[in-house]
C-alpha cells in the first residue's frame, strides 16, 4: 500500500499542507467574499423587492386618486352645468324682463313722440289758424274794401271756424 | 522532451517537509485567490464595480444550481461558502495550470536518481496529494454537514443499522461508498487533468505551432467541467446528507 502510494507521490505532509491551503482559502473566501457578497446580495435584493412594493402600492394611490379626481371631475361637471343651467334661466327672466321693461319704455316714449306730435300739430294749427284769420281777415278786407279794422270779428270767427271742419275733415 | 511523471517533482526541502511543483502553484494560486478576495473585500458596496459584478454573476449562477439541489435559497446560502471554494479552487489551479509558464520553465536537476528537466510549476490538480485531500475534505465536510443538520446517531444510522438484515448490508455499502468517493472524487479530477497536461505535453512536442491551441482551448474547458463535477458532487452528496428522508 505505501509502495503504491509512493508510486503515486502521495506523501502524507503534502495531503495536509494542500488540506491546510484549502482550508485558508475556505476562511478567506468565506469571511472576505462569500458572506459579504451575500449580504450586500440581499440587501440589494431587499431594496429591490421594496421598491417593487412601493410602486406597486404607489400605482395603487395613483389609481385612487385618479379615481378621485375623475369623481371630482364629474361632480364639477353637474355643477358646472347645474350653474349654467340656472345662468341661462336667469338670464332668460333678465331678458324677459329687460325686453318687457324695453317694450314698457318704448310704449312710453311712443306715447311722448305722439303727445308731443299732437302738441306740435296743435300748435302749428293754431299758427295755420292765426295765419288764415289773417288772411281771411285781408281778404274780407279788400272784398269789401273796408279797413281791416272793421271788419266783424264774429265773421271772421265762423269762417276759421269753418276751415278748421273742414280741415277736421 | 519533457520527462512525463505521474508524481509531482520536488523542488526544494523546508526541514522534512519536501515542496513540489504542484504543491508551488497550489499555493500561487492561494495567494492570487487571496489577493483577489481582498481586493473585492476593499472595494464592496451595493452599487458593484466590474470585479465584484463578475464574482456576483458566478455567485447567482452557482446559487441558483443548488437552489435547484436544496430546494430553497437559505440552504444554498449555508452551504455556498464550502462549495464555492471548491469550483473556485480548482477551477483556478486547473487554468494556472495551463499558463504558458507551467511545465517550460524549470530547471535540471535529479529527478527519481536521474538527471532530469524539472518544471518549475505543474497544475495541482495533476498531482494526487491534491486532489485526495480535497477529496477527503469533501467526504468529511459531507459527514460534518450531515450530523449538524439531523445529529449523530441519525445520521450514522443510515450506515449502521439492525433494524432490518437488507438495510444492515445496504447501510454497510454506503459506509464502503463514503470512501470509494474519496477514491472517485480525487481519481477523476487528477485523471482529466493529468491526461490534459501529457495531451498537451504531446500535441506540443508532435507540431509545436498551431495544433496545440485547439486543445488548449479543450483543457480550458475541461479545467471548468471538472471543477464544476467536483464542486457538484460535493453538493449533492451534503443535500443527500442534510435530508432526514432516507429515501433521499
Amino acid at each position: 500500500m505505501s509502495e503504491l502510494a509512493g508510486q503515486l507521490g502521495i506523501n502524507w505532509k503534502l495531503l495536509v499542507s494542500q488540506g491546510v491551503n484549502f482550508f485558508v482559502l475556505l476562511v478567506a473566501l468565506t469571511f472576505l467574499v462569500w458572506r459579504p457578497l451575500l449580504r450586500i446580495m440581499r440587501e440589494r435584493k431587499d431594496k429591490i423587492e421594496g421598491g417593487l412594493h412601493d410602486a406597486v402600492s404607489a400605482k395603487q394611490k395613483l389609481g385612487e386618486i385618479d379615481e378621485v379626481m375623475r369623481e371630482r371631475a364629474l361632480e364639477a361637471d353637474r355643477q358646472a352645468f347645474s350653474i349654467i343651467r340656472g345662468a341661462e334661466q336667469k338670464a332668460e327672466v333678465r331678458a324677459t324682463d329687460i325686453v318687457h321693461k324695453a317694450d314698457l319704455r318704448a310704449e312710453e316714449l311712443r306715447r311722448a313722440a305722439l303727445d308731443v306730435i299732437a302738441s306740435r300739430e296743435r300748435e302749428e294749427f293754431e299758427k295755420f289758424a292765426n295765419s288764415a284769420r289773417s288772411l281771411v281777415r285781408s281778404a274780407i278786407a279788400k272784398a269789401i274794401d273796408e279797413e281791416p279794422a272793421k271788419v266783424d270779428d264774429k265773421l271772421i270767427g265762423e269762417a276759421v271756424a269753418y276751415i278748421r271742419k273742414q280741415k277736421a275733415l | 522532451m519533457t520527462e512525463i511523471s505521474i508524481k509531482a517533482e520536488e523542488l526544494f526541502h523546508i526541514g522534512s517537509f519536501s515542496v513540489t511543483n504542484s504543491f508551488l502553484l497550489s499555493v500561487i494560486t492561494l495567494i492570487v485567490l487571496l489577493f483577489v478576495a481582498v481586493l473585492v473585500r476593499r472595494k464592496i458596496s451595493l452599487i458593484p464595480d466590474k470585479l465584484q459584478s463578475i464574482f456576483e454573476l458566478l455567485m447567482e449562477w452557482l446559487l441558483e444550481v443548488m437552489d435547484s439541489v436544496f430546494g430553497n435559497r437559505r440552504m444554498s446560502e449555508r452551504y455556498f461558502p464550502l462549495i464555492a471554494t471548491i469550483f473556485l479552487f480548482i477551477m483556478i489551479s486547473n487554468w494556472f495550470g495551463l499558463l504558458p509558464i507551467v511545465g517550460s520553465v524549470g530547471l535540471h536537476a535529479v529527478h527519481d536518481g536521474n538527471y532530469a528537466f524539472v518544471p518549475l510549476l505543474r497544475a495541482p490538480a495533476a498531482d494526487l496529494n491534491f486532489t485526495i485531500a480535497l477529496a477527503i475534505i469533501a467526504v468529511l465536510s459531507v459527514q460534518f454537514f450531515g450530523i449538524l443538520a439531523i445529529g449523530f446517531f441519525k445520521h450514522f444510522s443510515k450506515y449502521f443499522t439492525l433494524k432490518n438484515p437488507i438495510f444492515t448490508f445496504v447501510g454497510l455499502l454506503e459506509f464502503i461508498a463514503e470512501f470509494v468517493k474519496i477514491i472517485s472524487f480525487s481519481f477523476r479530477l487528477f485523471g482529466n487533468v493529468f491526461a490534459g497536461e501529457v495531451l498537451l505535453i504531446i500535441i506540443g512536442f508532435l507540431v509545436p505551432y498551431g495544433a496545440p491551441l485547439p486543445f488548449l482551448f479543450l483543457e480550458v474547458f475541461v479545467g471548468f467541467i471538472q471543477a464544476f463535477i467536483f464542486a457538484m458532487l460535493t453538493m449533492v452528496f451534503v443535500a443527500m446528507a442534510v435530508n432526514e428522508d432516507p429515501a433521499h
